[in-house]
């Protein structure tokens, strides 16, 4: 996640806001495995990400805010799966924003 | 017929409403995807239907895909204009059209509205929707560099909201 903000500096460049956007979605779906890890036990497996959004739902009592952020991450990921120059300095901004709302609530659960 | 085979459905066997029920399911799913972003505010200037749902080949689990061309966001950039004389003054003219950048609120309305979607297609369907989700410029400039992604939606394309807007690269 902080390569990605650092990366994120750099989004001037179309590179390096594909690259940014890319860490932040790997960073979201990482955090929401964690978060399902730490309250239910278990984590959604498979490449289908928009699935593990039920999981997480059902994880915690904020669970439907942490679903529609890795949604949103998903729907990035899907838009850049069809052309790198569909990313743009926007969306690295807001898909590096979901994921840090990820990771934040991913933090909070493992210290608890 | 000829060198076409025809079969007619037996309206008379008990399963027949079904099957025509069952037949006409991709048509009842277009039909409520039109009317949903008919209903959203901001609207979509271009919407449409493509990969395997729009040709009716698609699986059990295979993905809905949709693209969703929106107005500019607050702080998108209009594409360079590499183009001179009459082809640039065209390409000019058709950035601008129907692109006034939506508000902050109305962005956040449109993400809000894109969430939605997700929801609402897997409860109709079952099968996750997947949404590329781009702006007008982004979607018009001349300087993309998809020819894959636009081969597919001229080819399987179905329109769900807008008209087809003209890349600007094939128009010129």
């Amino acid at each position: 996640m902080e390569t990605a903000e650092l990366v994120l500096g750099e989004a001037g460049r179309r590179e390096f806001s594909n690259v940014a956007t890319g860490l932040a979605v790997l960073a979201g779906i990482a955090a929401s495995d964690a978060i399902c890890c730490v309250r239910l036990g278990c984590h959604h497996r498979g490449d289908d990400h928009r699935s593990a959004t039920g999981l997480l739902e059902q994880a915690t009592p904020d669970g439907k805010k942490l679903a529609t952020s890795l949604v949103r991450l998903v729907t990035v990921k899907d838009t850049a799966h069809y052309g790198v120059s569909l990313i743009d300095a926007r969306m690295a901004g807001n898909a590096t924003r979901w994921a840090g709302h990820l990771v934040e609530r991913a933090r909070e659960e493992v210290e608890r | 017929m000829g060198r076409n085979q025809v079969h007619e459905l037996n309206r008379d066997h008990i399963a027949a409403a079904a099957a025509e029920h069952l037949a006409g399911l991709r048509l009842e799913l277009w039909r409520r995807l039109r009317e949903t972003l008919g209903n959203w505010e901001p609207k979509p200037v271009y919407a449409c239907a493509f990969g395997s749902a729009a040709r009716g080949d698609g699986g059990p689990d295979s993905d809905i895909d949709v693209l969703l061309v929106h107005r500019p966001f607050p702080g998108d950039k209009p594409p360079p204009n590499r183009q001179e004389g009459l082809a640039g003054r065209l390409s000019e003219a058709l950035i601008t059209l129907g692109t006034t950048r939506m508000t902050g609120a109305e962005a956040e309305t449109w993400q809000s509205q894109v969430d939605d979607l997700h929801t609402k297609v897997r409860r109709w369907t079952g099968n996750p929707l997947q949404v590329v989700d781009v702006s007008f410029w982004q979607w018009a400039s001349p300087s993309r560099t998809e020819p894959a992604l636009f081969a597919e939606i001229d080819r399987d394309g179905i329109t769900l909201a807008g008209a087809t807007i003209p890349r600007l690269a094939k128009v010129l």
